[in-house]
């Protein structure tokens, strides 16, 4: 026995040297061999839809045969006493049915045969062959040999005609045979009466003369109870569940109980990456079951000829299925996240079941309550788990998506994902769930032993996950205050703004250990850099000004205009230094807290400078996108540029504070702009008409940032507290 | 290469705290093999997974190859092979799969993996079951296949809790010479084992441990000394006697720790 055999023993070498993808990935495509060699995992997967969804088309075509064949025999059987009588009935009949038919504004083709519905059914009438034989009605009725019996009465030539109608209480037909010929006999008389009526001098009218103003009938209106284009998504979204479970807890509280686990975290390799490689596994199950269910769906619903019932107004399209694949996407990534949470925590497969049973039940409450008609679109529905995605797939299929509630949707199903995957990360192999030691679920809200330097990724995943739902709720309750004056509601306004932006990210760090001086990077700067910073604050507005009038068409200027309309006649009303303080001094200072403080630092503990810099631009400009519930796509590009500028500031001068008076500065400029509009418009300046700036305004525009951005190239850089010049670091 | 000074572990169960390590300290160095002995609960597998960073010491530290385990975790996990007792394996994955898998989490480039895989087939005589489903294996072809994933990256430290449990006499065989191999290689190595009768030949030094407490420590000839017992076996019986703090009863119940 040696150590140093070079021996290959018949063992193929591998001809790579190096791996060449990332070292996440593999670990991914391991977990997924080992998944995928599992058969229960092909059951749930294959077998499962490629059983159900047959069967299920299958009885549902059946049951809706049987409705089909129900409502084709809307028949009537009517017997007359009298031969003779027939002609009398269908003259009478005949007149009323068209005058109830304009009374509910339907159109009656006189020549058609009734259809056998509800509304036009089959009249089966009887009476003798032999014209001298009279019928006797009322056994017939009563044996139900007929529905209604009718007997014509003319007492004498004067008196007038009367009709007897025999039908039986305790039968629904002969009920409803009744209510149907009396109704058109009954309108027979009232329009009798009515020409009776109008022919006197002078000419009367009945006290009331009733009209019902018939509308059109909505698309993709329907007068069931709920409609099956919910019950669609509902049924993917659960079926993607079934697929994600397994997996989750396999990969999580099966490895700890199999043993394998510990060899796992022996390993060099940060939980988070370990998490990630079983989260993407987990994540491509469900995408598989989902797809396999959705394949299953459409094949079925297609041979069927179930596809206009089941998927919404526009029916089976390839929109349709690419966007419910979308929907699923984000549905598996939020659940899967979820679920490995749950599962990361517990010892074993059974303590696992038994975490997801209860959540698995819980989920499917909101996902019924969107079957419930008339549920639509709002602010909480939004930003609610599962809800959102399940109102959103119903409005994709039938067509009638608000972008507003899409993007609110998409992104706080994204912004939970990753806060659940934070947590799962911090759960996945400790010691707690590893050896059973001390250890429980507040040991996720525990705060640290050491103060720390910034906030982690995962941290700032969770402040967006708090911040977005609540500031699409909470930016919408000041405009519901109608008693309030505009001055209050600016100042509530500033509150909300001040508590959310501002609140969070000092209450986050607080809570965390976390130092507001390198945290928030709420530490002092150079004069160069303020001075830089406020030529940046008084020089920047042409361009945004610029790129307003470009990328603003009339139609969405004139939008904003209607939106604002009501609130614009108010404000001018409000002193200048109020407005300058609730909308421009208060939102800058706070933003800069929550991005350029909070956010981009949590993210320059993750990633490097320019990445750093672009998704915390990128944020920025998202939530400057959402006006007043409202999605306005045009205020990115300057939303997010300002955020660019202010986050490269924030990096460079390793302070808060210089980008702060920029950004005070410049939203200043651009609310006394629109204060002074009328003295503009005379010098031929005005977003509204459309006019671009004069070139020597830009060109000094120009040449000032330029002189700032030098200024502050050559201010020092900033030093952390060893002393280390932060530019050193990524 | 490994240093331990001052490490305690206390655990909280019911509202106690029990004691599982205190105050153990002890050293091993490059080509020695260390005998981490003691009856059930003593602490052994605590102290070894401490020394990995598994489990976060109450105070105290480890260095292993200069590396502190508080503060470089992941270097420290690098330089170390783990064999733990109730390590299990990928049931749908053969060893083959499984191995080269955890070469790669301890960045061994897939060629030098390939050929350390040969290596360990020969050493561990694992070859002609590496292409056979893990669930499918014998209890002792499981504990081959653990003990060569422990060894696929090569480390300079080796960490055995129990490294022989279920094997066959054949396969205590082939582990313990291999240890001796370990150690001639200059690996530090430290074999927490219940088998005293090897023990006694196999390691060069040893730690006695008894609830938390390292009572003796030395060569074999030390120990044999210091206690005033001829074998391993007596030495054990003698500390097994030895009274057992008030605080300290319901800790086995309670908490595993051994």
């Amino acid at each position: 026995m040696s150590i140093d055999s070079r021996s290959t023993l018949g063992i193929p070498v591998a001809r790579s040297k190096r791996w060449r993808s990332p070292r996440w990935w593999r670990m991914a495509l391991k977990e997924l061999r080992e998944i995928l060699r599992d058969r229960r995992t092909i059951i749930t997967l294959v077998a499962m839809p490629l059983l159900i969804y047959p069967l299920l088309g299958v009885t549902m075509q059946k049951l809706l045969v049987t409705q089909l064949a129900k409502e084709a025999k809307v028949e009537y059987r009517i017997t007359l006493e009298r031969p003779k009588d027939i002609h009398l009935f269908r003259r009478l009949f005949g007149r009323g049915h068209v005058l109830v038919a304009q009374r509910e504004g339907r159109e009656l083709d006189p020549e058609q045969r009734p259809a056998g519905t509800i509304e036009d059914p089959i009249l089966n009438m009887f009476a003798s062959e032999d014209p001298g034989q009279d019928v006797d009605i009322t056994s017939m009725v009563q044996n139900g040999d007929s529905d209604i019996g009718l007997r014509f009465i003319r007492l004498g030539d004067e008196e007038p005609l009367r009709c007897e109608i025999v039908y039986r209480p305790d039968s629904n037909n002969s009920r409803a045979v009744r209510r149907f010929v009396e109704d058109r006999f009954r309108a027979v008389n009232e329009a009798f009466a009515v020409e009776r009526l109008a022919a006197q001098t002078p000419p009367e009218a009945l006290p009331v003369a009733v009209k019902s103003v018939v509308l059109p009938r909505q698309p993709g209106a329907t007068d069931a109870p709920f409609s099956l284009a919910t019950l669609v998504p509902l049924i993917l979204i659960l079926m993607t569940v079934t697929g994600a479970v397994y997996p989750a807890i396999d990969l999580t509280a099966g490895e700890r109980e199999r043993g394998t686990l510990e060899a796992l975290v022996s390993a060099p390799v940060p939980r988070h990456e370990l998490l990630f490689a079983k989260y993407l596994a987990v994540l491509s199950v469900a995408m598989l079951t989902a797809l396999a269910n959705l394949f299953s769906m459409v094949v079925t619903a297609y041979a069927s000829g179930l596809e206009g019932m089941l998927f919404g107004t526009g029916g089976l399209s390839v929109r349709v299925i690419v966007c419910t694949l979308g929907l699923l996407c984000v549905f598996a990534a939020f659940f899967s996240a979820v679920i490995l949470v749950l599962t990361s925590f517990a010892r074993s497969f059974k303590e696992a079941q038994a975490y997801l049973i209860p959540v698995m039940l819980v989920s499917l409450a909101p996902g019924i309550m969107c079957l419930l008609p008339g549920i639509e679109f709002n602010v909480t529905y939004a930003v609610t788990p599962l809800v959102n995605i399940v109102l959103l797939a119903r409005d994709v299929f039938d067509d009638r998506v608000v972008p507003i509630w899409a993007m609110a949707t998409l992104l706080s199903t994204v912004l939970y994902s990753a806060v659940a995957l934070g947590a799962a990360a911090r759960i996945f192999g400790t010691d707690a769930v590893l050896y059973g030691s001390d250890g429980s679920w507040s040991d996720l809200l525990r705060r640290p032993d050491e103060p720390r330097a910034r906030p982690t990724l995962a941290q700032a995943m969770f402040g967006l996950a708090v911040l977005f739902p609540a500031f699409l709720i909470l930016s919408s309750i000041p405009a519901r205050w109608e008693g309030l004056s505009i001055a209050g509601r600016l100042t509530g306004n500033s509150v909300i703004t001040a508590l959310l932006f501002a609140g969070l990210p000092l209450v986050l760090t607080s809570v965390s250990r976390i130092s507001w001086t390198t945290g928030l990077s709420l530490r002092g700067a150079s004069l160069g850099a303020f001075a830089a910073c406020a030529i940046l604050g008084l020089s920047l507005w042409p361009f945004a000004y610029e790129m307003q009038v470009l990328l603003l068409s009339t139609e969405r200027l004139e939008a904003l205009e209607k939106l604002f309309a009501p609130f614009k006649a108010q404000l001018d009303a409000v002193p200048l230094w109020l407005k300058l303080l609730s909308l421009a001094a208060v939102p800058a200072v706070c933003e800069e807290l929550f991005f350029r403080g909070f956010l981009l630092s949590a993210f320059r503990s993750a990633m490097s400078k320019p990445l750093s810099i672009a998704f915390s631009g990128a944020i920025f400009g998202l939530f400057h996108v959402i006006v007043q519930q409202s999605l306005f796509a045009e205020r990115f590009v300057p939303t997010c540029f300002l955020g660019l500028v202010l986050a490269a500031i924030c990096v460079r001068t390793g302070s808060l504070w210089p980008g702060m008076l920029l950004h005070v500065m410049h939203n200043g400029f651009l609310l006394s702009l629109s204060s002074f509009t009328d003295e503009l418009k005379t010098l031929g300046i005005g977003v509204e008409s459309h006019q671009h700036l004069p070139a020597m305004w830009l060109i000094t525009a120009a040449i000032a940032v330029a002189a700032a951005v030098a200024l502050l190239m050559n201010t020092p850089h900033p030093r952390d507290s060893h002393g280390v010049p932060k530019s050193w670091e990524h | 290469m490994i240093s331990v000074t001052h490490l305690s572990r206390h655990f909280r169960s019911h509202g106690k705290t029990l004691v599982a390590v205190n105050d153990l300290s002890f050293e091993v160095r490059a080509g020695e093999v260390y005998g981490l002995l003691g009856p059930n609960g003593a602490g052994k597998t605590t102290t070894l997974r401490m020394v990995l960073g598994l489990l976060q010491p109450t105070s105290g530290d480890a260095v292993v190859d200069g590396f502190h385990v508080a503060r470089d975790p992941d270097e420290v996990k690098r330089r170390i092979g783990l064999v733990s007792a109730s390590a299990g394996l990928y049931q749908w994955l053969t060893p083959r799969e499984m191995l080269l898998f955890f070469a790669d989490l301890y960045g061994v480039e897939p060629d030098r993996a390939e050929r350390r895989l040969v290596e360990l087939c020969q050493i561990l005589d694992i070859k002609r079951f590496l292409d056979q489903r893990c669930a499918t294996l014998s209890t002792g072809q499981k504990q081959r296949v653990t003990l060569a994933r422990a060894l696929m990256h090569d480390p300079p430290v080796m960490l055995l809790d129990e490294p022989t449990r279920g094997l066959d006499v054949v396969g205590t065989h082939v582990v313990f010479e291999y240890i001796s191999q370990l150690r001639s290689l200059g690996k530090a190595v430290v074999v927490s084992t219940h088998r005293l009768d090897e023990a006694s030949h196999l390691c060069d030094r040893m730690g006695l441990l008894h609830h938390g407490h390292l009572q003796h420590e030395g060569t074999f000839a030390e120990l044999q000394q210091v206690t005033g017992k001829a074998t391993l076996f007596d030495m054990f019986l003698q500390l097994l006697g030895s009274p057992i703090p008030a605080d300290e009863i319901a800790r086995e119940e309670a908490v595993d720790v051994d």
